[in-house]
């Protein structure tokens, strides 16, 4: 029961932030500095701030865990139509294993690069180290450590492209 | 900017074959691990489910009666329990009916209850619930044979250690008073007839008449034309005896309601069946047949219908086997009784196979213990073994010493020739349990 409000909470969290950031594209849609991206598996809403820096808010979701958290971009350079980056990120984590339930945040450090096909669409992958730290409510028992971890996925650059 | 994207891709194709895929793949491996700890955690600390009782509303059903059985349980960690049953009974949580299903012998089945809680250690316990059946109440209407013509009757309990019957006989024997002319044989109820045995000529005939009641007539030497299996009426023809090639004829009653009191009833499984549920075939008369077929029966004092069962747990009286043998297994060499005479329901008997170089009936010494009142506590006890035969009766022909080691466990040596009054044992002594 406790679990179950839990997860209310947790979905109503989600579903506002969701609605929020579902409002930006066409805040800002004209000035090219917003994308969304879908990455494996989960979305993420990504906003330019500064030519080099850019704020983006993940949720992801498998296999009952689920993540919502937030990453920072710095943009390394680009060549052609490629353009690397580096970051950080912090998400908070809930999940439920067949034995353990509970909730936990993770902490990472990724670079990787955006590769365009078109002046609106990237390519994205990245790499790095996920410094990782979950607590089994119940039974108060933790898990911590790194986990290098790799992802894929693609952005959509509302008004025509990212600027460079 | 290919060198860029080809290092990318080769580096990213690297990385995928070792690393985890999107955080969520990182923290699946850390909450695959967290559960590993939480398991370990639990096993160490949770404790098993006790179970308090397990009870029957009744643990002896007839025909298709129910009960109802209810577990009682408790965890010690205050988990949640729940409580599973054995498939040959309705569940239901706590609670849960056990349905006889009508088994025509008396069958022991056994309920099983498995308490689990939310982490899947699990108790269980058993009640075992009897499926009875009660004595038939068939009347016979018809003597298997006719009665003007019977001598007399031998009933239950005869013997027979030449011809391999060391325990008592489980059928009744019929004596004819002429024994030149055939004797007819009638079914003694209507029923329906099972099997017709037929070996070299010595035919037998077995009759069901409920699904726990059924005799068998053998000794037979004809059979009626065209008699088949199937429908049969009381007082049916089914053949004949002819005494002068056999010298009697025979009556098994075997009814599944019938209690008798061998120690180990099991070890009359099978073959033995028709001892363990054998009943004397005069009990299912009424008069005026009952008086004219008891008239007959010889047999001096009580019971008339003579006995099979005769074992008393931690006595001596009854019937012995080799120690582990039974009835299907051992041969008459390894079968040994201490019994009454089927003839004079006084005169204890001792019936023994060869297994001490010694087949035979004997007689015990006047004055001899009591095989009803040996026990532990009496030690060894010496029996001289007499011939019962009109040529040399009561004349000892070896001597029998016997000794209580167990409840139901007996050592026995024969002297074959001896005429002493006592011995010690040797090591030729053998172990009986029953």
């Amino acid at each position: 029961m406790r679990q179950k409000k839990k997860n209310s909470k947790f979905l109503k969290i989600i579903t506002l932030l969701l609605s929020m950031l579902a409002v930006v594209p066409f805040s800002y849609a004209e000035s090219q500095e917003f994308s969304i991206g879908v990455y494996y598996p989960g979305i993420g809403f990504k906003y330019n701030i500064a030519p080099k820096i850019g704020l983006e808010a993940r949720v992801q979701s498998e296999d009952k865990i689920t993540v919502l958290g937030a990453r920072g971009y710095y943009y390394l350079g680009d060549k052609s139509n490629v353009t690397l980056f580096t970051g950080a990120g912090l998400h908070t984590i809930t999940f439920k294993g067949d034995s353990s339930e509970g909730n936990g945040t993770a902490l990472e450090g990724f670079i990787g690069g955006e590769y365009f096909i078109m002046d609106s669409l990237s390519l994205q992958m990245d790499m790095g180290m996920a410094i990782i730290s979950l607590l089994d409510t119940d039974n108060s028992i933790t898990e911590s450590g790194g986990e290098f971890t790799y992802g894929i996925g693609m952005n959509w650059y509302f008004g025509g492209g990212m600027k460079k | 900017m290919r060198k860029i994207l080809t290092v990318l891709l080769v580096t990213f194709l690297f990385a995928s074959a070792i690393w985890a895929l999107g955080l969520t793949g990182a923290i699946k491996n850390k909450v695959k691990a967290l559960d590993e700890k939480v398991s370990e955690r639990r096993t160490a600390s949770n404790h098993a489910p006790i179970i308090t009782s397990l009870t029957a509303a009744t643990t002896t059903l007839y025909n298709s009666e129910s009960t109802t059985l209810t577990c009682a349980a408790y965890d010690p960690d205050g988990d949640p329990l729940t409580y599973t049953w054995s498939p040959n009974v309705t569940s239901n949580g706590q609670q849960a009916t056990f349905k006889a299903w009508g088994s025509y012998l008396p069958i022991v089945s056994v309920a099983t209850c498995t308490v689990t809680d939310i982490y899947g250690i699990s108790t269980n316990t058993n009640i075992k619930i009897m499926q009875d059946v009660l004595v038939s109440t068939v009347i016979f209407t018809s003597f298997f044979c006719n009665i003007s013509e019977v001598k007399n009757i031998t009933p239950l309990g005869a013997v027979n250690p030449e011809g391999g019957h060391i325990f008592p006989i489980d059928h009744i024997y019929v004596y004819f008073n002429d024994t030149s002319t055939a004797h007819d044989i009638y079914a003694p109820a209507a029923g329906t007839i099972t099997y017709i045995q037929d070996e070299s000529g010595e035919y037998g005939v077995s009759i069901k008449f409920t699904d726990s009641l059924k005799c068998t007539i053998g000794h037979m030497t004809k059979i009626e034309p065209g008699l088949t299996t199937g429908p049969v009426n009381a007082g049916q023809k089914l053949g004949a005896n002819e005494p002068w090639l056999i010298g009697n004829t025979e009556l098994y009653v075997t009814d599944y309601g019938s209690k008798t009191n061998f120690i180990t009833p099991d070890r009359y499984s099978m073959n033995g069946e028709t001892t363990r549920y054998c009943r004397s075939p005069l009990k299912y008369y009424n008069d005026p047949l009952s008086a004219q077929l008891y008239a007959k029966v010889n047999r001096v004092g009580e019971p008339k219908d003579g006995r099979v069962d005769y074992d008393i747990s931690g006595k001596l009286i009854g019937n012995w086997f080799i120690e582990g043998k039974n009835i299907n297994n051992s041969t008459a060499s390894e079968q040994l009784a201490f019994i009454y005479d089927v003839f004079f329901s006084t005169v204890m008997d001792i019936s023994s196979g060869n297994g001490f170089g010694m087949t035979g009936l004997y007689n015990v010494q006047s004055g001899a213990a009591s095989f009803e009142t040996v026990s532990q506590a009496t030690g060894k006890v010496s029996y001289k073994l007499l011939s019962i035969n009109s040529g040399d009766l009561g004349q000892q022909k070896g001597l029998m010493i016997v000794e209580l080691i167990g409840e139901n466990k007996v050592r026995v040596e024969v002297f074959a020739g001896s005429t002493e009054s006592t011995a010690d044992f040797t090591s030729n002594a053998k172990i009986y349990d029953r």
